[in-house]
């Protein structure tokens, strides 16, 4: 049940993972500031949208839960309640595969870009491609 | 239900899908040219029945895709706002592609081409009708992935792909920060309904819908604050509004010129829509009613700051540019931080103002990208000082660079005077008399860099005869003219009425939430009575 009392290690376990996302995402953060080469800048970009996805999952996740999935077609209401007490909320998992197969667009797109830049200017690093000025 | 609603994106994104198919079998460009055309034109009528329906009816309408109702499915949910910029942008995107006509001729990229511009369209359009905190999401990536590769549309060009990479990258990072916004509406309003979400920010339609638990945060207002920062990073960027606005001056000079207007004219638009949206009708920052008008100072001086700095700063960098599509880009900087001035005042009469500097700026921004865009391609040059009067030979070319200009810079009887005139009276009525000076100061700044634009291109030299041979075309009059009746058009008189139901339905925003809870309780009023029940 959601309003039960949680437990400690339920607690304990969130909070980790939470922890972990935002030092992950810190960490991605400065790769695509710091980091001079473009290959290296895109991978942190993809290590930034994987912990975010992850964040979101979390958000309609529940310790001890089962998958939100109805095994019977003409289930009574007790039945429904009890699914919806224990189930984990699916909506936030369909947000992140609409959020994934977008992120896989960019990416690929990113990623062409970066070639098109080595076959112009003949290197990846961020610093030596300075035509514009901003 | 409407169906016109639903059928304006499906329709572009299915031609957009189909061009690049049928280029496997069909070898001449000139098709479609013909087949671009006609879809904005149909895009742009439907578009229009959804407006006159919506103008009519007075009250938003609801499209419920597959038929669940909005806490439960995606809506796009259109009012006489949203139809009336949705409606523009179409209307605006059939000039541009008659003016593709008479620039890419028989380029062989013309239907990846076409392919993007009508993604594009999709995407603004979706953007405008969506009712759906995370189908907004959705929009702004399929507009920014449209946006990105036509940026990059000349490959081989060092600039074009060196600005697309600077475009792409730093988009990517803001749809990730709107999605982390996104998620967060949805941990703490419990859905993700914009009209469901006003509802709860409402007090007094408390009784329908509570708050869940929030998640991370300790109360409702922090969350809301977390959101609202979230998005509106998002939202300046893609405006290309200060702090957001490096990718700007690159990214549009280095796009083909139809694309430099669409995206000068029309994307920036996009940002300033979603901010007045998630501040107004879905959060109700400046609402009395709301749980968050607290928020309103901060919103206040945080976003007319913004507004100020980068008219500013735009209109000082438009003196100094020599690229003459690089001082355009800044122009758009400059108006866009007026836009937001505008709804940073939390009146009717600024909301109105900003809305009609959005369209007077559209218009105006088209207009100027394409004609100089003739003389670019005729001077085959993008240095101010180098280009050919080509103003002389051609009438129309020459009128649209000096009216649209005109225009930008508010001279009378055009609609840049009219929306900067009712900027001005916004400010005076909320006493902001800093925001006055802003306005002044920028736009005679600006005006130093139009007239470095004027002077060349109608009173230097003109063009021999061999280069002026690509002037005599009709498609320049069919694209331009349009555009320049528009602007004359854009009156109180003409206008008035559309300005005052589009301001209304976003400050109050009563309408929209009830046209959400009625399409809720019809749906499940329906299945009750399929139930037997």
């Amino acid at each position: 049940m959601r309003n039960m009392d949680t437990s400690f290690i339920e607690r304990f376990l969130i909070v980790l993972t939470l922890y972990n996302l935002l030092v992950t995402a810190a960490i991605s953060l400065y790769g695509i500031v710091a980091r001079p080469s473009i290959t290296k800048k895109i991978i942190s970009l993809t290590i930034l949208g994987d912990s975010l996805n992850v964040l979101a999952i979390l958000i309609g996740f529940r310790v001890f839960s089962v998958p939100p999935v109805l095994l019977k077609l003409d289930a009574n209401p007790d039945e429904l309640l009890n699914l919806a007490y224990s189930a984990v909320d699916p909506l936030p998992q369909a947000l992140v595969l609409t959020a994934i197969v977008i992120g896989l667009a960019v990416n690929l797109f990113l990623i062409f870009l970066a070639l098109q830049v080595y076959r112009l200017y003949g290197t990846l690093d961020s610093r030596k491609i300075k035509e514009l000025r901003g | 239900m409407l169906h016109s609603v639903g059928v304006t994106p499906a329709l572009l994104v299915a031609t957009a899908f189909a061009l690049p198919l049928a280029y496997l079998r069909i070898k001449t460009v000139k098709v479609f040219h013909g087949v671009a055309l006609a879809t904005t034109t149909v895009a742009f009528a439907l578009s229009l029945h959804t407006h006159l329906y919506v103008v009519n009816q007075s009250s938003p309408v609801v499209y419920r895709m597959g038929g669940w109702p909005p806490p439960l499915g995606i809506v796009y949910e259109v009012d006489s706002f949203s139809s009336l910029l949705a409606t523009y942008t179409a209307l605006i995107l059939v000039f541009v592609v008659a003016y593709s006509y008479w620039y890419l001729r028989d380029d062989p990229g013309t239907p990846y081409y076409y392919s993007l511009l009508l993604g594009l369209e999709a995407g603004l359009i979706g953007i405008y009708y969506t009712g759906d905190v995370f189908n907004l999401f959705v929009m702004l990536e399929v507009l920014g992935i449209t946006c990105y590769g036509l940026v990059a549309y000349y490959r081989s060009s060092r600039e074009a792909v060196e600005a697309s990479f600077k475009y792409a990258f730093f988009g990517a990072i803001a749809g990730l920060i709107y999605f982390v916004a996104a998620v967060l509406a949805y941990s703490s309003f419990g859905n993700l309904a914009m009209g469901f979400i006003a509802t709860t920010s409402r007090p007094l339609f408390r009784y329908f819908y509570q708050f869940t638990d929030v998640f991370v945060w300790g109360n409702i207002t922090s969350a809301v604050v977390a959101i609202l920062a979230l998005s509106l990073w998002t939202f300046t960027f893609k405006a290309g509004v200060f702090p957001n606005h490096f990718w700007l001056p690159d990214a549009h000079p280095a796009a083909p010129t139809p694309i430099s207007a669409v995206l000068s004219g029309l994307v920036v638009n996009a940002g300033a829509y979603a901010s007045m949206r998630f501040l107004y009708t879905i959060f109700g920052v400046y609402d009395p009613l709301s749980t968050f008008y607290e928020l309103s100072p901060y919103f206040k001086i945080v976003l007319s700051a913004v507004g100020a700095i980068s008219a500013i700063f735009a209109s000082v960098m438009m003196i100094i540019q020599r690229d003459v599509k690089r001082l355009i880009a800044y122009s758009t900087i400059m108006h866009l931080g007026l836009v937001f001035t505008g709804f940073s005042l939390g009146t009717v009469l600024g909301v109105r103002a900003s809305i009609y500097h959005v369209l007077a700026h559209a218009a105006g921004k088209a207009l100027l990208f394409m004609s100089v865009g003739v003389a670019i391609e005729i001077s085959r040059t993008r240095s101010v000082s180098d280009l050919k009067a080509v103003g002389r030979l051609n009438p129309i070319v020459g009128a649209s660079i000096v009216m649209s200009s005109f225009s930008l810079v508010g001279l009378p009887p055009l609609g840049g005077f009219f929306s900067k005139f009712a900027l001005y009276q916004a400010f005076i009525e909320a006493g902001r008399f800093d925001l006055v000076a802003v306005l002044f100061v920028s736009s005679g700044l600006a005006l130093l860099g139009y007239f470095k634009v004027i002077q060349p291109t109608v009173f230097s030299v003109p063009p021999s005869n061999a280069e002026a041979s690509k002037l005599k075309e009709l498609s320049l009059w069919v694209s331009l003219l349009p555009l320049l009746l528009i602007l004359v058009a854009l009156n109180p008189l003409v206008v008035g009425g559309l300005l005052d139901k589009a301001s209304e339905s976003v400050v109050y925003a009563d309408k929209y939430i009830s046209e959400a809870i009625r399409s809720f309780l019809e749906y499940v009023r329906g299945y009750q009575l399929s139930a037997g029940g």
